[in-house]
């Protein structure tokens, strides 16, 4: 029996999506994942400002990854008026970049707690316990960044504001509990993980697929050619009046459809062999938030950042050089590109943000699985639906 | 109805004493043990010059303002607050400072957490903050001289500059209610209620006048008494000093109800979202049965 | 997170129940109200949270009691204009949580036609929306309000504390805000006491100090819209009752 489901405003997801399901005997033939929110409108407002005021401007794209957009964005001025950066200020954006992975990652967890706890009592308790380490990370946003949402203190040239020893001993002292707190509630959602599973009776290769993966780097962020972007537009991919409503590109990296993200990362820096199934994700996310947390303590015990941290150069260009700024989200690679002119006005700002890579990942996933079990699916993605259509 | 009597101008306060230092600024001595001791971890206040807002982590680095100049300080709330972490922090400001920190306690707006991170008030009495030019002018006004002011005090009821030559200048009140701070025109809480101590300056330098408002300031001198005991000497202070201190206040405030009075007949603007408090000043200052509870305007 | 599919104790359920909704913004209002950590678990226990698209299984919107909304409303919208609707219908009150839904904040500066929906071009904050007046109670500034200011909030709404909740009240009617009011609202009239307090409440620095007048000194090129200057300013309103010197 074939029949078409339509669903929209997904549960325990950022934002409003929706899906598109065309089903036979229950099982997903073909699948389409989507945003459903407005546009805002950030590449068109941006036009005719002062390039210095992007990184202020995009990190209110997301109120979950906000730092993310602040360094994309600033690096990708940068890198078209060629402005160079101490390189503290790189390190220093690096661990905003990572606190922000674990901030938002745990955020996932809580929200998935949802499925995983059917005791609200251990539910609550587990919350707790996540909410201890995104306190910490919460601490270092607001230490470095200047806030925990909307770090004001990423510019075009580095950091505002440097880092007195003291304030970065002060972060130190409180890693170590942080990363012990996080191993022990990491290790209980991965058995809450487990009994999901089996009680959903899903095995370890459901939500596969056969794309591509993308990354740029395992924590911070390296150049890429923005021409090997492009974009297919919702009303080439869905029907009737979704053609009206879907509010996210599809991006293809050099032309195909690719899955970023924790998995990406782990298959090409860290060798990691994939099982093909979503569960992994959850996995990989987690394992990428104690690697975070240890690497948010070596940066920061190996450097000094009580100097200047900001080239303050007014940036210009030519108004056709495209930059690209890269940083490695916590749902994948995070890519602004900007052009400006010689007075250092935005001419051209585009956003590739890595939910909307992913779009096609998940409705690849889909292919195969019981349609009542989607939501599992898209959940696993951990999808961030206001940057998809910012 | 209002009568400017001591609780409306000084305000509630426990007790109120004359602290000598040993030649030394008693303030700034209390301040100093209490970093030494770790009664607090920073204090927030203004560089001695008044020039700019600062923040004072170590106790051989205190200097407080020594003029009636004291700009911006809660511009380094989140800083101390977000940024450092502090927890104990001390403050010392004029009353308005204090308007926008309780402000920032009570609602949590502006800087996050800043109801727990702040473990001391100290306000100053202030006859009305000056900017560096308005020193000038009040100066060539005055005394027709050029020369810098080094420190404002109150003696015998009038207010004092210290000048940098040395040269002691009473400042007439009508004079200098002209060249403050416009804001200064309507305040009617000089003597920083709100706060947990007062600091009056007094003629000599090592002496200054506590007035001790709060349980929270009353046992931290007490602690402090006892933790470094005779570094600062505590003598009640006499009714004659507090009834100068009152004089003061009380002709500064007729000045500034002069100028309350005028703008809420005129029906001058107020910012928006303002609870009125000039008109309600106002109704309370021109009836007579109207039960007037303590309220600091 | 806490809401259960069955709700089988409705009738003894006194809680108070609340939901998040979302118009066109980025998440991070409820987000701050998660960034009380620790805190926003006590809180939550105490309320009982029956939507939120984050953190409710809940596919259809229930009454609520109060109807925390973030965001400003896209009028192009279909879905926008059915929240709209629901929100009438089903919340007996409505608080503008941040900038966008009370002020515009961010959304100020939209002017649309991107692909690959360029219609997507009107974004009104709900403060401004006629059809909400009665129920718009309450509008809290800030991008994102501090997590220590919501969490006052929601005391004082749980205490009905009305001295603490009239200047929210008050901010229901005033539709716009910049960095502009503490210039023309507070330095213009003659109000300005140079405190810093603006300078620090604002979330993008936008508003500095300026050491030689003792007054703010405003960036409008960073200014979001967000209302967080003048609500911060001692000016603007003060706390009543003022601190009790125990």
């Amino acid at each position: 029996m074939k029949k078409v489901v339509k669903l929209e405003g997904i549960p325990l997801t950022e934002g409003h999506s929706g899906l598109y399901l065309e089903v036979e005997d229950g099982i997903v033939k073909r699948g389409v994942y989507y945003a459903l929110v407005p546009v805002r409108g950030f590449e068109t407002l941006l036009l005719g400002k002062d390039s210095r005021v992007a990184p202020t401007i995009t990190t209110r794209i997301c109120g979950l990854c906000q730092v993310t957009h602040a360094i994309a964005s600033a690096r990708a001025v940068e890198n078209v008026a060629g402005i160079e950066v101490p390189p503290e200020a790189e390190k220093l954006r690096e661990v905003l970049g990572l606190a922000v992975r674990v901030y938002n990652n745990l955020l996932h967890q809580i929200v998935i707690s949802e499925d995983l706890f059917p005791d609200k009592r251990e539910q609550l308790s587990f919350i707790r316990e996540v909410q201890g380490v995104r306190k910490f990370a919460g601490m270092v946003l607001e230490t470095i960044g200047g806030e925990i949402i909307h770090s004001p203190n990423v510019k075009v040239g580095g950091i505002s504001e440097p880092l007195e020893e003291f304030v970065k001993e002060k972060i130190l002292s409180e890693v170590e509990g942080a990363l012990l707190r996080l191993q022990t509630s990491f290790s209980l959602f991965k058995e809450k993980l487990d009994s999901l599973w089996k009680r959903e009776g899903f095995d370890e290769s459901f939500g596969n697929h056969n794309l591509d993966f993308f990354a740029t780097d395992l924590y911070y962020g390296k150049q890429v050619k923005f021409e090997d972007f492009s974009f297919v537009l919702p009303q080439e991919v869905v029907e009737g009046s979704l053609k009206r409503r879907v509010s996210n590109l599809f991006p293809l990296v050099g032309g195909k459809p690719v899955e970023t993200g924790p998995r990406a990362r782990a298959v090409l820096f860290k060798g990691y062999r994939p099982k093909g199934g979503v569960k992994e994700l959850h996995i990989l996310r987690g394992e990428e938030n104690i690697d975070a947390l240890r690497r948010i303590k070596e940066i920061l015990e190996n450097n000094r950042f009580d100097g200047e941290l900001w080239n303050r150069k007014t940036p210009s260009s030519d108004g056709e050089t495209v930059g690209v700024g890269i940083h490695e989200a916590p749902r994948g690679a995070n890519v602004h590109a900007v052009k400006i002119d010689k007075s250092g006005k935005i001419t051209y700002y585009k956003i590739v943000v890595p939910t909307e890579i992913n779009f096609f990942a998940v409705s690849e996933a889909l292919k195969g699985a019981p349609a009542t079990k989607a939501e599992f699916i898209v959940r696993a993605y951990d999808p961030c639906i206001v940057c998809a259509a910012h | 109805m209002v009568s400017l009597d001591r609780r409306f101008l000084i305000g509630n306060f426990r007790g109120a004493f004359v602290v000598e230092g040993k030649g030394k600024n008693p303030t700034e001595s209390i301040f100093r043990l209490m970093l030494k001791h770790q009664f607090i971890d920073g204090l927030l206040t203004c560089s001695k010059t008044g020039e700019s807002p600062k923040l004072i982590l170590k106790s051989d680095e205190v200097e407080l303002p020594s003029k009636n100049t004291c700009f911006g300080v809660n511009s380094l709330l989140k800083k101390a607050i977000q940024k450092y972490r502090f927890s104990r922090l001390a403050v010392y400001a004029p009353a308005c400072t204090f308007d926008g920190l309780n402000k920032t306690q009570y609602f949590g707006i502006g800087c996050n957490w800043t109801k727990t991170a702040i473990s001391l008030k100290v306000g100053f009495l202030c006859p009305g903050l000056l900017t560096e030019n308005a020193f000038n002018a009040e100066l060539a006004d005055i005394a027709g001289k050029s020369t810098g002011v080094k420190r404002f005090y109150f003696d015998g009821g009038n207010l004092f500059y210290l000048l940098e030559d040395g040269a002691s200048l009473k400042i007439p009140l009508s004079v200098h209610h002209h060249y403050t701070n416009s804001a200064c025109r309507y305040c009617l809480n000089m003597a920083a209620k709100g706060t947990d101590i007062t600091c009056v300056n007094l003629k000599e330098e090592d002496r200054v006048l506590l007035i001790v408002r709060s349980e929270r300031g009353w046992s931290t001198l007490a602690h402090l008494q006892k933790t470094a005991p005779g570094e600062v000497l505590f003598r009640k202070a006499e009714e004659e000093l507090l009834a100068s201190v009152e004089n003061f206040l009380r002709e500064k405030i007729l000045l500034n109800i002069a100028d309350i009075v005028e703008r809420v007949e005129l029906g001058l603007p107020v910012p928006k979202w303002n609870d009125n408090k000039l008109r309600k000043f106002y109704r309370i200052w021109n009836s007579v049965d109207i039960n007037f509870e303590e309220e600091v305007f | 997170m806490f809401y259960r599919d069955k709700l089988s104790f409705e009738e003894e359920d006194f809680k108070l129940k609340v939901g998040f909704l979302h118009f066109s913004s980025c998440s991070g209002c409820q987000v701050a109200f998660l960034d009380m950590f620790e805190e926003a678990v006590e809180i939550l226990d105490t309320v009982e949270l029956v939507y939120s698209n984050m953190l409710t299984k809940r596919r259809d919107i229930p009454r609520m009691d109060v109807a925390f909304v973030e965001g400003a409303l896209c009028v192009e919208d279909p879905h926008h204009i059915n929240l709209l609707r629901e929100l009438g219908k089903k919340a007996k009150m409505v608080v503008a949580v941040g900038g966008c839904a009370a002020f515009g904040g961010v959304r100020r500066l939209s002017c649309g036609n991107q692909l690959p929906q360029p219609q997507h071009q009107t974004f009104v904050p709900i403060t401004e929306v006629d059809f909400l007046k009665t129920k718009v109670k309450y509008a809290i500034p800030g991008c994102p309000p501090n997590p220590s200011l919501l969490y006052s909030f929601l005391l004082a709404l749980l205490e009905v504390n009305e001295d603490f909740l009239l200047p929210f009240e008050l901010m229901t009617s005033s539709t716009k805000a910049s960095g502009f009011d503490i210039i023309s609202e507070v330095v213009n009239k003659g109000f300005c006491v140079g405190c810093g307090t603006c300078s620090t409440a604002c979330p993008t620095r936008a508003i500095s100090f300026n050491r030689e007048c003792g007054k703010p000194a405003f960036n409008a090129n960073l200014c979001v819209h967000c209302g967080s200057c003048l609500a911060a300013c001692p000016q603007s309103f003060k706390p009543y009752p003022q601190p009790v010197y125990v």
